[in-house]
């Protein structure tokens, strides 16, 4: 095997007789910035659940760093990858501070800790995301783009070599979609992690994503460099809808524009 | 225990404050016994000559309220602590230490032995107290298991409502079959500390202060899994062994109490409510300063319930509802932002 951060190999699952990932294999490079597209019910937040063991595939079908992920604790693979949940639970008024400190969790024993370098490295995590104005506010007080960087500076706070998002923009305006997009780009190069992310905005992954997994009825039907992946026929194929590439004039980069109907 | 500053002097003040209830509660009551005697009573060795003046008072304080005190405390901490971790659990600020159905599987266990007239006592606890105890820990596990294993605790809770109107009903049916029990049976449900003795609180305080200690000691990782069940497993928690372990313990902690004092409603849902107000959402300090309130709470209910309508004693559920209820609404209306 060569160094992928996540293999997965003739993986299927299926939620009471209906499949829903259906005998994927597929290798994502270390250091990429790894979207995964398609439309609902394509199988993207069930495929990002088998990585990250939110779901209990069978053996020798997802790998994290070549060891397969029924090979490690919870705590080990807390270690390797995190995870940012669209929204975590609000109501029990913890801090900021508090939520991004519980991303040490893995690397606390029972008695064992060092808990100046955990101050340290949530405070790092608090400062790269911008949310330490708020450390001691309510986090059920705080807004959706403020409460979604607090996510991914508890994740960051793990200190792991794989980010995976969930939908990370879904309840964002446009100003905070692209900041935190931007942010997660920039603390990817920065520190050399691989994210993962489920998305929804074709513009965002051809803007952000370095390689693109398009999925359509729990089948890979595309992979791999990004204005490879999206084409007019695809999108007719699996959208039914009429669509065309453009250049975006600010970046450069691939931009899709559709008709209505 | 974790505490940080201010909750450390909270958790001293609510010690002091603990101590000076337990020492009104025994001086209070029907029969006057002097405060001088009853200082004479608990620290003998400190009154040098002096005697106490009646020896009945003697009685009175050592075999009547001390371990009627002893177990209030007990009791107001073991409901404190298990509130504190089935909210948690349940991730809901509203949730109560009868949630399974314990009180609802003891009432009936209750019922029944009062129906059959059971006797037997095992390790000295009664017929009575050992019915309610297993009925209450067995109608747990029943809902747990159909509940699926706990997957979610939103099948938990819809299972523990189910089973409880279920139990709910047959204790009509055994209280409607069996008339002359009734009055007993209800007075059961009230809760009350009337019938307490030493074996009763060297039975309970261990299972309640070792559960306690126990659920202490993994209280942070109750801290994350209330943040969901996958952020939890994402951090590294084996969420659903983990809250096997924390529904075990606090279940037998409330049984433990129900067995003791019958079902005492409101204090295992508005202690731990109000000190998360007061004191912030940390399980590492929320459940022993939740156990110490409790206890306050509890004895001085117990002690209104023996001494407003003295010599007729109150139920103590009465009492702790009377006072806990208006407060809940009040907490509801503070939610809605009603009040400011």
């Amino acid at each position: 095997m060569t160094g992928s951060a996540v293999t997965l190999k003739d993986l299927s699952w299926s939620y009471n007789g209906r499949s829903v990932v259906n005998t994927i294999d597929l290798k994502i490079e270390k250091g990429s910035f790894t979207g995964i597209v398609g439309p609902n019910g394509a199988g993207k937040t069930t495929l990002l659940k088998l990585i990250l063991k939110l779901l209990s595939p069978e053996k020798d079908r997802v790998f994290i760093f070549d060891r397969d992920i029924n090979n490690y604790s919870r705590k080990d693979l807390a270690k390797k990858i995190s995870y940012v949940p669209q929204t975590i639970n609000v109501d029990f008024g913890f801090s900021v501070q508090q939520i991004v400190s519980m991303g040490r969790n893995p690397h606390l024993g029972l008695f064992s800790g060092d808990p100046a370098r955990d101050t340290e490295i949530v405070n790092k995590a608090m400062r790269e995301t911008e949310v330490e104005a708020l450390k001691k506010k309510d986090i059920g007080s705080i807004s959706g783009g403020e409460l979604q960087r607090v996510i991914i500076a508890r994740a960051l706070a793990q200190e792991p070599d794989i980010l995976a998002l969930d939908e990370p923009t879904s309840h964002l305006d446009l100003n905070h979609q692209i900041r935190i997009l931007s942010l997660v780009r920039s603390l990817s190069k920065k520190k050399g992690i691989t994210v993962i992310a489920v998305l929804h905005d074709f513009n965002h992954a051809l803007e952000y994503c370095t390689s693109l997994v398009l999925m359509n009825k729990g089948t890979i039907e595309a992979f791999g460099n990004p204005e490879a992946v999206i084409t007019p026929e695809r999108m007719k194929k699996i959208y039914g809808l009429t669509t065309s590439i453009e250049k975006n004039p600010f970046t450069g980069k691939p931009y899709i524009i559709n008709e209505y109907v | 225990m974790f505490f940080r500053k201010h909750q450390k002097i909270v958790f001293i003040l609510l010690l002091i404050v603990l101590a000076a209830a337990v020492f009104t509660a025994a001086t209070v009551g029907s029969a006057k016994v002097p405060f001088s005697d009853v200082m004479k009573i608990l620290f003998p060795f400190l009154s040098k000559g002096g005697a106490v003046s009646h020896n009945v008072f003697k009685v009175i304080i050592l075999k009547i309220r001390l371990p009627r005190i002893f177990l209030a405390v007990i009791t107001g901490m073991g409901l404190a602590v298990s509130g504190a971790v089935f909210q948690g659990i349940f991730r809901n600020p509203m949730a109560n230490p009868y949630i399974l159905g314990i009180s609802s599987g003891a009432a009936f266990a209750v019922a029944m032995g009062m129906a059959l007239g059971l006797q037997a006592t095992v390790l000295g606890m009664g017929a009575i107290s050992i019915s309610a105890f297993l009925g209450g820990f067995l109608t747990s596990l029943v809902v747990y298991f159909i509940s699926g294993g706990g997957k979610s605790v939103f099948s938990l809770l819809l299972s523990g409502i189910a089973i409880g109107f279920f139990l709910s009903a047959l204790m009509s049916l055994v209280m409607y079959l069996n008339r002359n029990q009734i009055e007993n049976i209800v007075y059961w449900t009230m809760g009350s500390f009337n019938a307490s003795t030493w074996t009763k609180v060297a039975v309970s305080a261990p299972v309640i202060i070792i559960g306690a200690v126990l659920l202490m000691f993994f209280s942070k990782d109750l801290n994350i899994m209330v943040t969901g069940d996958d952020s939890a497993k994402s951090l590294g928690i084996e969420v659903q062994s983990r809250r096997l372990f924390f529904l075990l313990v606090s279940t037998f902690i409330t049984a433990g109490a129900v067995s003791v004092s019958g079902v005492i409603g409101f204090v295992g849902l508005v202690v731990p409510h109000v000190l998360r107000i007061l004191t912030g959402p940390d399980h590492r300090s929320l459940i022993p300063l939740s156990m110490v309130s409790g206890g306050i709470f509890l004895l001085l209910s117990d002690t209104l319930a023996r001494t407003l309508l003295s010599p007729t004693e109150i139920p103590v559920g009465i009492i702790t509802s009377i006072f806990g209820a208006p407060f809940f609404i009040y907490l509801l209306f503070r939610k809605r932002n009603l009040i400011p």
